[in-house]
């Protein structure tokens, strides 16, 4: 073993293979490991991952932006922010949620969870807004969780940095 | 090796965020020396523990020392698959993460990775407190959660039973 006057520790970010056949498999140079993860799952080995907002597929502020009322779908990808060229496959992701906490200055923070839908061929995540969902206008902090087959849940993002906008509506009752 | 930003994760502070209850992204770390050169660890059993350095109350998402697997030796390679309560009961906050590494036969400790205090998980409140797990009772869809705000900025969540239904 190497004598050193210092250890130093790095998290390491590896690349991942989202359409993997066994989990845990990480690239580090031309070497392959496999990390004693479960087979048919996501392969995660980066470090820090972020939500896109589709379309568009890039960072933007705000991510997504609606007017009240609006049912438009939401949908996001999950890219490793360290290899962003491809995303989360969501085929094993068993349950996700969207939550939604109010920017407010009362004293309470209110927020709505609401279940998205998979698309494993695009691997991204989305609903379809009902009546009544994106009904107060504000600004939003956006989170994603989601729950693997394996019981492994992970949040994303993990630093609050993703935002929705609700614009007021039109003015009156529009014809339907 | 894919990671755009390598160097910045070699010297400095180093953070890993992951939500209380998550147990994604998985921990895996690389121990180098002064010359950012690998260690070999062959021969080596390494063991990872949590100290916490925010204030306010104390606790430690690994208990007492969890033993971690060495995924490639030679390389250095270090990794943690979390289990399943290992962030659900740990107090949001900064912890300092120390890795010792012992003789695989004697249990001799060798050394403890890193030298310098700068390596750290940060666990930080979960946004729906755990609801996605399996045995928890469902979210109703569209729930609405209130949730207090704390003076000092920290977000505490109310039990779940405390939750608003729109």
């Amino acid at each position: 073993m190497t004598i050193a006057r210092t250890y130093k520790v790095r998290y390491l970010a590896g690349s991942y293979n989202a359409d993997a056949s066994s989990y845990g498999v990480l690239n580090y140079g031309s070497e392959q490991f496999t990390y004693g993860q479960e087979q048919q799952e996501s392969v995660l080995s980066g470090i820090d991952y972020e939500l896109l907002p589709d379309p568009g597929g890039h960072p933007s502020t705000p991510e997504w932006v609606y007017r009240v009322g609006d049912e438009r779908r939401f949908s996001v990808v999950i890219v490793d922010k360290n290899n962003p060229t491809s995303a989360i496959a969501v085929a094993p992701i068993v349950k996700a949620v969207v939550v939604l906490q109010k920017y407010t200055f009362k004293g309470e923070a209110l927020r709505r969870v609401y279940e998205l839908t998979t698309d494993p061929k695009k691997n991204m995540l989305y609903r379809d807004w009902l009546p009544g969902d994106l009904s107060e206008e504000g600004r939003y902090r956006v989170n994603v969780q989601i729950l693997f087959g394996s019981g492994r849940q992970f949040t994303i993002e993990g630093t609050d940095s993703v935002e929705l906008f609700i614009h007021s509506g039109p003015a009156g009752i529009v014809p339907q | 090796m894919t990671n755009f930003f390598d160097d910045q994760y070699v010297d400095g502070e180093q953070i890993l965020t992951i939500r209380k209850g998550d147990r994604l992204p998985t921990f895996i770390v690389q121990i180098l020396d002064d010359f950012n050169d690998p260690i070999d660890l062959t021969g080596c059993r390494a063991f990872g523990s949590l100290r916490r350095v925010s204030s306010g109350e104390g606790g430690s998402a690994w208990g007492g020392g969890v033993e971690m697997l060495v995924l490639d030796s030679v390389q250095g390679i270090v990794s943690y698959d979390w289990q399943e309560f290992d962030t659900a009961f740990a107090s949001p906050g900064k912890y300092e993460i120390s890795i010792v590494l012992r003789d695989a036969v004697t249990g001799q400790q060798k050394f403890t990775a890193p030298t310098e205090r700068n390596t750290y998980i940060e666990i930080r409140s979960s946004v729906v407190d755990s609801d996605l797990h399996p045995l928890a009772t469902p979210l109703p869809d569209g729930l609405l959660l209130k949730v207090p705000f704390v003076q000092g900025g920290q977000k505490v969540l109310l039990p779940r039973t405390q939750g608003v239904s729109s």
